[in-house]
């Protein structure tokens, strides 16, 4: 081994130690003791862990109704997000066309995200207020009175409440990431294909998605992993209440953690969280696989 | 080019800045919306001064000699924390105290301080002395030293009344008192008494939403522990039992229809079904129902005198025209009126402490008359010291001579039996309160459920 080539061995190592401990010290040392602390009943105050082996798995899978209350509230968010990617994906590409204003539109359409996540949650909390709401006053304004409703307090209408300002702070997010992709694909081939006489849905199909179904798959991904850590909106705006009515998976871990001082069952959650992402993002990923093998 | 660079150095230096000045903040806030059951007190607009009080220190031991330099950190919450800086507890100590600083430690409100101490007390790193609330006692009991042998626990009305498997968990500072506070101008009008019972209440708060335009009760439903006044003493005014959380976590059924909970729970859903709070109790939170009772667009509020100061402020000048009553539970005048009393504010000095003595030094300090008669006096707060008297709020005087006779229930958050049913049930009666509140609740189902999965509980925790 040469001077030069030991020389930046040294200097990879040395540019790697410190991440590598601060990852091995922040992230994998808390994931396995998130593992472990999933097998013992543990109040999170006193000195001893009880080890009760798969007992907190059995309660969490077979005795917790509310905590699937709550899984079925996280999965609203999911699916209503869902639903979103397509038509952000379209706004990116109208936003990425020579339209006028198109800058202006970036910048606003990204605001949401960069606001702080709890300022939001209060703003949206007075916004939809029965009293003196703005929601209810432009309603009222628009003669619409007979749409109002108890956004934060019904059962069947508080989550679609907390999912439509949770739409409102990422969906600008998606957009600037379809934005990036979108930049990226070569304009020669564009050209090309218009030449050849493809039209704009020709175009979108067989040369803007393929191209981007890194962008895609990284925007599902994204997608799973916020509504399964979907918990700053719902704490804020209604605790999760009323009752568990608008409660997500994350914030019920943290209420069983902090609420009900049941540490244990609070990272087999932890641990639930973490497999439920996974298989879903594989199953999305298998599932564009197939899209794009079917268009190929 | 130039200016760039400029513009870059000088943003630069503004973060820099701002990171120095944040870091070097003494004082720690922690906020969050969030906050649980019976919550804090509140500073009163009186401002009390420590000048005229005794410098007599009355402490029995510590070690007063020694010169060395010590801080001790004192974790409060909410309003209390307000008041400890106002009355300027830190300095009043140093008179008599020179080497011993005392370095306030604030937290928004009950949920983020036991948060908080729940994780300090994982890694040993507990403040010094901490101000527990009732319910957190059999919680931290192992993380805090006996305050047995204490001087001020001697003298305390209640602080042996607490404890913890024969520990002194905490000294606590004030009994707090419920209320319902009201508009004695809308009760005027309408030509509605002072309830005495609880279908008087219920039928004084109809009155009000037939021929008024006000909220008859603001309830901040949204938060669910505003409920508290309610769904968490309740069951111990019917059955007269501070203690009814012990006693129900000794038994298997203890939601059956002739036990306390279940007769308290199906009045309070008669109040809730008559749907006196307004139209979406639900969507409300505390801080803002709070400012809507003191802006007249609500009639009634319950709360505790720690609410009052904030209530007050947002009256402004037409606090005067606010009055208080004690919340009626009882079915007909001829039954005892109960009220709801509970020591709050334990001082305890964890086990980590490093100048345990001069802790202790310090409770004892607060609890003499170097200080507490002039504290307690100020804020407006239930003495717990033998001999020390209280000065209330005109209302808050008026609510106790309505009813000289109240039978005081002396209430606990509730044992350790308890919190490890509360713990494998995940029962929470204020967000029971928030489900009450729904249209179509059924409660008689509820109370089964809780039947069983109470009795499961108590069977795999081995309880008897």
């Amino acid at each position: 081994m040469n001077i030069n080539s030991r020389n930046r061995n040294v200097f990879i190592f040395l540019s790697l130690v410190v991440p590598i401990v601060l990852f091995l010290l922040f992230v994998v040392y808390p994931s396995l003791d998130l593992f472990r602390m999933s097998f013992v009943n543990w109040d999170g105050v006193s000195k001893d862990q009880k080890f009760i082996g798969l007992d907190n798995y059995k309660t969490m899978i077979f005795d917790s109704p509310d905590l699937w209350k709550s899984l079925c509230n996280t999965a609203i968010y999911f699916f209503i997000h869902l639903l979103f990617i397509p038509i952000e994906l379209f706004v990116a590409v109208l936003l990425d066309s020579k339209i006028k204003g198109a800058k202006i539109f970036k910048s606003i359409s990204f605001m949401p995200y960069i606001i702080n996540g709890v300022a939001i949650s209060y703003a949206f909390s007075y916004l939809y207020s029965p009293y003196g709401g703005a929601l209810n006053e432009i309603l009222e304004s628009i003669h619409l009175e007979g749409a109002i409703q108890n956004w934060l307090s019904d059962p069947k209408v508080v989550n679609l409440s907390l999912a439509s300002v949770s739409l409102w702070r990422y969906c600008g997010l998606h957009i600037i990431l379809f934005l990036a992709g979108l930049q990226s694909i070569p304009e020669d081939i564009i050209e090309a294909a218009t030449i050849d006489g493809a039209n704009f849905m020709n175009k979108f199909r067989f040369i803007t998605i393929p191209s981007m179904t890194l962008v895609i798959d990284f925007v599902l991904f994204a997608n799973v992993r916020g509504a399964m850590q979907m918990f700053d909106i719902p704490f804020v705006i209604t605790g999760g209440g009323p009752g568990y009515a608008s409660s997500t998976f994350t914030l019920y871990s943290l209420k069983t953690a902090f609420n009900f001082n049941n540490f244990g069952m609070a990272s087999t959650i932890g641990v639930a969280v973490f497999i439920i992402i996974i298989v879903v993002a594989l199953i999305q990923n298998k599932i564009v696989k197939m899209a794009r093998g079917k268009n190929a | 080019m130039n200016s760039k660079k400029v513009l870059s150095i000088a943003l630069a230096f503004m973060m820099t800045a701002t990171f120095i000045m944040g870091c070097g903040n003494q004082s720690t806030t922690t906020t969050a919306p969030d906050s649980s059951a019976t919550d804090d007190v509140a500073t009163t607009d009186e401002a009390a001064t420590t000048d005229e009080a005794a410098t007599t220190d009355d402490a029995a031991t510590a070690d007063t000699s020694s010169s060395d330099p010590i801080t001790l950190t004192l974790a409060c919450m909410g309003d209390q924390a307000d008041m400890f800086e106002n009355l300027k507890i830190a300095d009043a100590y140093k008179e008599t105290h020179p080497n011993v600083t005392i370095e306030l430690e604030k937290f928004k409100d009950s949920g983020t301080f036991e948060d908080s101490l729940k994780i300090r007390a994982s890694a040993s790193q507990l403040p010094d002395i901490s101000t527990l609330k009732p319910y957190m006692l059999t919680r931290f009991a192992d993380s805090m030293i006996d305050l047995s042998d204490l001087e001020a626990t001697a003298s305390n009305l209640y602080a042996e009344g607490y404890a913890v498997d024969g520990k002194v968990v905490g000294v606590p500072d004030q009994a707090t008192r419920e209320y319902v506070y009201y508009w004695k101008d809308v009760f005027a009008d309408l030509g509605i008494e002072v309830p005495t019972t609880w279908d008087e209440f219920i039928a004084a708060a109809k009155t009000i939403k037939e021929n008024s335009e006000l909220i008859p009760i603001v309830m901040g439903g949204k938060d669910s522990w505003p409920d508290y006044p309610f769904n968490e003493y309740m069951p111990a005014l019917e059955a007269q039992d501070g203690f009814i959380w012990n006693t129900m976590a000794a038994m298997d059924s203890p939601f059956d229809a002739d036990q306390p909970f279940s007769i308290a729970y199906h009045k309070l859903q008669n109040l809730y079904d008559a749907q006196v709070m307004g139209a979406d109790p639900l969507g409300l939170g505390f801080d803002q129902a709070k400012v809507m009772f003191g802006q007249q667009e609500g009639a009634m509020m319950a709360a505790g005198v720690w609410a009052y100061a904030d209530i007050a402020t947002a009256a402004g000048e037409n606090s005067s025209n606010m009055g208080a009553f004690l919340l009626p539970t009882r079915d007909t005048k001829d039954d005892d009126f109960v009220t709801i009393s509970q020591a709050d504010v334990f001082l305890c000095i964890s086990e980590n402490c490093e100048n345990a003595d001069a802790a202790k030094e310090f409770i004892n300090w607060y609890y003499s008359d170097a200080w507490y008669p002039a504290y307690i006096q100020s804020a407006g707060f239930v003495p717990t010291v033998d001999g020390v008297e209280g000065v209330y709020e005109t209302l808050f005087v008026e609510a106790l001579e309505a009813q000289p006779d109240a039978k005081i229930v002396v209430y606990d958050g509730g044992g350790a039996d308890f919190n490890s049913i509360v713990t494998e049930t995940k029962f929470d009666v204020k967000v029971l309160g928030q489900e009450m509140m729904t249209t179509g609740f059924d409660l008689d189902a509820k109370l089964s459920e809780l039947n069983d999965t109470w009795a499961k509980a108590r069977a795999s925790l081995g309880i008897k």
